[in-house]
């Protein structure tokens, strides 16, 4: 309790220790000054208004002020005022007495702040909203509870609040849906869980809606919950839109997949038939080449005799190509029998073959030891075959031919320092009957690397070159590592 | 029958494509060994040559794949189906080989399967071997020949 006494004046004859802490915190003695110094603003003309009012009035004064003190602060008061009278009747000085409620009111105005808030917050959710007592009845909604309520027909939009919620759920609890529901929301009622959320279709005769509905406990003190239901159909028509899509893309993939199967089966056959039609009369052309020149030879001369002879040695190629272009055509079937192959050792076997084949030649070779990947033997053991079969044709004029078979990761690369290509082909290099070369001297089928590449492509794996005019050449193998 | 060449080899040659048999004709002269071609232009043609009993009797078939009406892997399995083990040896020739249709023609019986060479003196010597292979000689029972014959993969003959 704050007591002033101050004289007729206003000139302050008494103020007890919690008035002097509370009025100037206690710096100096208030006696002798005037009481309405001691605050500032419009505190100044009101306590000094209140001061004449308790003089002249007969009875005590109540009043509930607000006021800024000397030294800063606004303060809330409970105040009484009366008039001390002297022997004569007539007063002569007043007494105040005050309780300091600022803290009180501060608390209160602050409450009211956080519940405005609160209210707000809730009037403005998106989400419908109901707060339930411990025994499920519904104690509080929201604006958009009310709005849905609305909307879809409820007779009293109003008699929501009271009704009993859960029991609602139990009673209709046709199906094993709403039992669930009824189930979680009296789990989290009993406290025997915190949260229960559920998605749920609830469409209406003019549109497909879905909800999320989801229950909160108030407290851990079990007196109530929380229940929110939201609309997710916009997530929810996405969802399906997404899901539509994908089933017709799988579609779209599988019939673009087969077409693209059914035009692949129809070129290799079609590469199948013409090699084989191709080849009859090639053979034939051939044959009768090789009677004429036997039979007839004698009645050409030198120009005719050699010009049958590239009549049939043009044959001959034309057969290899088409040996090539339907074993390429081959290479596209078939499933392949993956298991870990040992290149290092294939290569050995592929450079032995070529050295039997032309043992004039004289050739430096280093392969390096235990090159282990996983592929189909055959297969591989025909990449190594062109590839080395390669570099072996294209050193054929080296003096010293030196041909690397090397690690790197995923497989190897095969050098060589023979004639090389330009890095401007290298592409081209991989093409069936591309050839960098003019030389008939070196000429292959053009096939090789064609079916070296298709082999590696099968596999998943990669094949390229890098290559100088003049200065080698190398190839790069690299497989994926196989599966266990 | 006492000469060893009492007997010239009767070959019967299934084969729709006309250059073939004449080359086929050609390389055969030139093996210098007395020989009868039968020729049968289709499928079903040259299977009931090689059922019916003719004489002499057919030595050794040389078939072609790509035939009119019925390919030659379906003359093999009917031929051995119907001849059993009194089958004549049937060499599979033909224009463009796999490995799927060597094993395939072998699965169903043929004695040998080659690709038609493509020059006529490699034509001319695998038509020697061949002959030299089936060729019956005069001076020995014929079952004994088709014992030395290689093997089919079939029951031995009774």
């Amino acid at each position: 309790m704050i007591v002033f006494i101050a004289d007729r004046n206003g000139v302050v004859e008494y103020a007890n220790p919690r008035a002097e802490e509370w009025a100037l915190n206690g710096r100096s003695p208030l006696e002798g000054r005037l009481l309405w110094d001691l605050f500032e603003g419009s505190g100044v003309e009101l306590v000094r208004k209140q001061h004449y009012e308790a003089l002249r009035s007969t009875g005590a004064i109540e009043t509930q002020d607000k006021f800024e003190r000397v030294g800063g602060g606004e303060r809330t008061t409970l105040s009484i005022r009366f008039a001390l009278r002297g022997d004569d009747g007539a007063p002569d000085s007043v007494c105040w007495e005050a309780i300091d409620v600022s803290l009180r009111e501060e608390q209160r105005a602050r409450l009211h702040r956080s519940e405005a808030l609160s209210r707000a917050v809730l009037a403005s959710m998106p989400a419908s909203m109901a707060v339930l007592d411990a025994d499920g009845t519904i104690r509080e909604v929201n604006d958009r509870w009310l709005a849905f309520a609305r909307e879809n027909g409820a007779p009293d939009p109003n008699a929501w609040v009271g009704a009993d919620y859960v029991g609602a759920w139990e009673k209709s609890a046709a199906d094993q849906d709403v039992a669930e529901v009824a189930r979680g929301i009296r789990d989290v009622l009993a406290g025997v869980r915190q949260t229960f959320s559920l998605e749920y279709p609830c469409h209406s005769p003019s549109e497909q809606r879905w909800f999320g509905m989801h229950v909160r406990a108030l407290d851990s003190a079990g007196t109530g919950a929380v229940v929110f239901h939201h609309d997710i159909s916009p997530s929810m028509l996405a969802k399906l839109a997404l899901e539509r899509l994908n089933a017709t893309l799988e579609q779209r993939i599988d019939e673009r997949t087969r077409d693209l199967r059914t035009a692949v089966e129809e070129l290799e056959m079609f590469t199948r038939s013409v090699s084989h039609d191709l080849r009859s009369p090639l053979r034939t052309m051939s044959i009768y080449s090789d009677l004429l020149r036997e039979e007839h030879g004698a009645a050409l001369d030198e120009t005719g005799r050699e010009r049958l002879g590239r009549l049939s040695s043009a044959a001959t190629r034309m057969a290899g190509y088409l040996d090539g272009l339907l074993k390429l055509s081959h290479l596209g079937r078939g499933s392949l029998d993956k298991r870990e192959t040992n290149l290092s050792a294939l290569a050995a076997e592929v450079i032995t073959d070529l050295r039997e084949h032309d043992p004039e030649r004289d050739v430096e070779v280093s392969i390096e030891a235990e090159l282990v990947v996983v592929g189909d033997p055959p297969l591989l053991r025909a990449v190594m075959e062109n590839l080395l079969g390669n570099a072996w044709k294209y050193t054929s004029s080296r003096r010293r031919a030196r041909i690397e078979v090397g690690a790197r990761a995923g497989g190897c690369f095969v050098r060589d320092n023979g004639i090389g290509f330009d890095m401007a082909f290298k592409d081209r290099l991989f093409m069936p009957f591309q050839r960098l070369h003019e030389s008939l001297a070196i000429a292959g089928d053009g096939l090789g690397l064609a079916a070296a590449k298709r082999i590696v492509d099968r596999h998943g794996g990669r094949l390229w070159a890098e290559g100088r005019p003049d200065m080698g050449a190398t190839f790069y193998l690299e497989l994926p590592p196989g599966a266990s | 029958m006492s000469t060893p060449t009492s007997r010239p080899l009767h070959i019967l040659l299934v084969e729709d494509n006309e250059d073939d048999v004449a080359i086929t004709r050609i390389a055969l002269t030139r093996l210098d060994v007395p020989v009868i071609l039968s020729v049968a232009e289709t499928g079903p043609s040259g299977l009931a040559k090689i059922c019916s009993d003719s004489e002499p009797p057919v030595d050794l078939v040389l078939l072609d794949i790509n035939l009119p009406l019925m390919n030659g892997l379906d003359v093999l399995t009917h031929a051995t189906e119907a001849r059993g083990s009194r089958c004549m040896p049937i060499l599979v020739l033909s224009t463009s080989s796999t490995t799927e249709e060597t094993s395939e023609a072998m699965r169903r019986g043929a004695s040998a399967y080659h690709s038609k060479p493509f020059r006529l003196d490699e034509y001319t010597a695998l038509l020697r071997e061949i002959v030299d292979t089936y060729a019956p000689r005069s001076d020995s029972p014929r079952e004994t020949e088709r014992e030395k014959r290689p093997d089919r993969g079939r029951e031995p003959p009774r």
